[in-house]
């Protein structure tokens, strides 16, 4: 089985976080708290609960050296939390929006940290010495639409967006005081904060979540049209590719390696992208076994609703009551919105990562006994 | 003037709604022949390349809107055996485009 680890922790989770050495969890179970589970004796007990957002929260991440949480929400603010003395400390970071927070990533080096906002910004902070606290500059006027995903570059100042205006987009983030000049690579070495690098027009429709390979080398986002983009040589001639799939769309993606990409969304069930020697990307199959038998027919919920759409010719339907999105036979009952690297200790694989979704489950996978999967990472 | 000037437009966009409404007609009809000529849907499928499925189900979309009873019908024959073949993402991807419409 590719999945370890299965927890029901609450009704509904919006998003979740792991503490550095991955033995406690940060989710918010769709409301103004963050919960903190702990791993004890093979059961997880919360030991925090953090208050201080007014409204639900939309972001979590937890920084993996220097022990910070960042939380963001629908209620415009963020808060930075420090552990100290058992107890998690709460600082304000006045983002300056007017609407809605809608994701948050710690950059690599954990000296700044990406917003995306429903106000068509993106907000970058970083941490002022003299006056002991969070600053927020921000990158206006780009995007057309609410920032749905942030992902940074691993050379912490490249940041990859996505909205739903459609397009990905990839900016500088350099602040001077905070960057150095020798830390740039390549042709953004002079790039302004906020300049434009390249604006990936690919999709019709709403843009999800964006991520980077390990390399930086290319990045990945999904369309709200079933389709999955893949970007090489991202830069002033970036190689787009376009994987259309014949299931639902997705949420949010991952790279387990540069030619293997793991996918989530509202079919419930973990989608394997990999791309071959030539680099074409193309969907594998589905992670959760149970589905892959079922993956030419559909679940209930469907072939009952097509059965009452064909009409006439199909009598034996029934049964008016349409069941909600349960009973598919996988290990996650509803859409999957959140998927984060869990990466073991003296392992540079990346073979771990867990899940999040509307179900209310944490999943943990792991990809190391998956024989067919494993030339791709 | 200017007044004068807004009523040519306004009267060149009549005339421009006039001609997309007499083309969208001619489309229906146009469709309607060819989704009727569809004998069958299973041979078609045999020659039909995979990769104009989701353009075929724009079309059957369309087709649907027309709300004609034999049009309609035919149209549901031909959407059971493209999702079997495409998969739910060919019907999202057909109701999500709002840029290259039919």
């Amino acid at each position: 089985m590719a999945a370890v680890a299965v927890h029901q922790f609450a009704e509904c989770i919006t998003c979740h976080a792991w503490s550095p050495d991955q033995s406690m969890v940060a989710l918010c179970p769709n409301n103004n708290e963050v919960h903190i589970y702990m791993l004890s004796q093979d059961k997880w007990e919360k030991i925090h609960t953090l208050q201080k957002h007014d409204q639900i929260i939309s972001g979590i991440d937890w920084s993996a050296r220097s022990n910070r949480i960042v939380t963001v929400s629908h209620d415009r603010n963020s808060y930075v939390w420090n552990l100290e003395e058992a107890v998690w400390e709460p600082t304000l970071v006045i983002l300056r929006l007017n609407r809605a927070a809608l994701c948050v990533q710690w950059s690599p080096k954990e000296n700044k940290f990406a917003v995306g906002s429903g106000a068509k910004t993106v907000c970058i902070c970083y941490y002022e010495q003299e006056n002991n606290w969070w600053v927020s500059k921000l990158i206006r006027k780009k995007h057309n639409s609410s920032v749905t995903g942030v992902a940074w570059h691993p050379n912490n100042i490249l940041l990859a967006t996505t909205s739903t205006d459609g397009k990905c987009r990839v900016f500088s983030t350099f602040i001077k005081g905070v960057d150095r000049r020798d830390s740039v690579m390549g042709s953004s070495a002079d790039a302004k904060f906020g300049e434009q690098i390249v604006q990936l027009d690919l999709s019709f429709c709403w843009a999800f979540g964006v991520k980077w390979s390990p390399s930086g080398n290319s990045l990945a986002y999904v369309g709200h049209n079933s389709t999955i983009y893949f970007v090489d040589d991202v830069g002033p001639s970036p190689l787009a590719q376009n994987v259309a799939f014949r299931d639902l769309p997705l949420r949010d993606v991952l790279f387990v390696s540069e030619r293997m990409a793991i996918g989530v969304g509202f079919d419930c069930n973990p989608m394997v992208f990999a791309s071959d020697e030539s680099g074409i990307w193309c969907f594998v199959r589905f992670l959760d076994e149970r589905k892959t038998i079922s993956s030419s027919k559909y679940g209930s919920q469907f072939s009952e609703a097509f059965g009452k759409l064909y009409g006439q010719s199909k009598h034996g339907v029934t049964n008016d009551a349409v069941e909600p999105s349960r009973s598919r036979g996988g290990i996650h009952e509803n859409c999957i919105n959140c998927i984060v690297p869990l990466n073991k200790a003296g392992n540079s694989r990346r073979t771990r990562f867990s899940t999040s979704g509307l179900d209310g489950k944490v999943v943990i996978w792991d990809l190391e006994n998956q024989e067919d999967l494993s030339i791709y990472l | 003037m200017a007044g004068r000037e807004e009523f040519v437009e306004a009267d060149n966009a009549e005339a421009i709604i006039t001609r997309i409404e007499h083309k969208s007609r001619k489309i229906e009809s146009l469709l309607k022949q060819a989704l009727m000529a569809i004998k069958d849907v299973d041979a078609m499928f045999n020659y039909l390349d995979p990769e104009y499925y989701d353009i075929l189900m724009k079309y059957l979309y369309r087709g649907l809107s027309t709300g004609d009873r034999p049009t309609c019908d035919q149209c549901l024959r031909i959407h059971e055996k493209l999702t079997e073949r495409a998969g739910l993402g060919c019907i999202v991807r057909a109701l999500a485009d709002t840029v290259n419409t039919v």
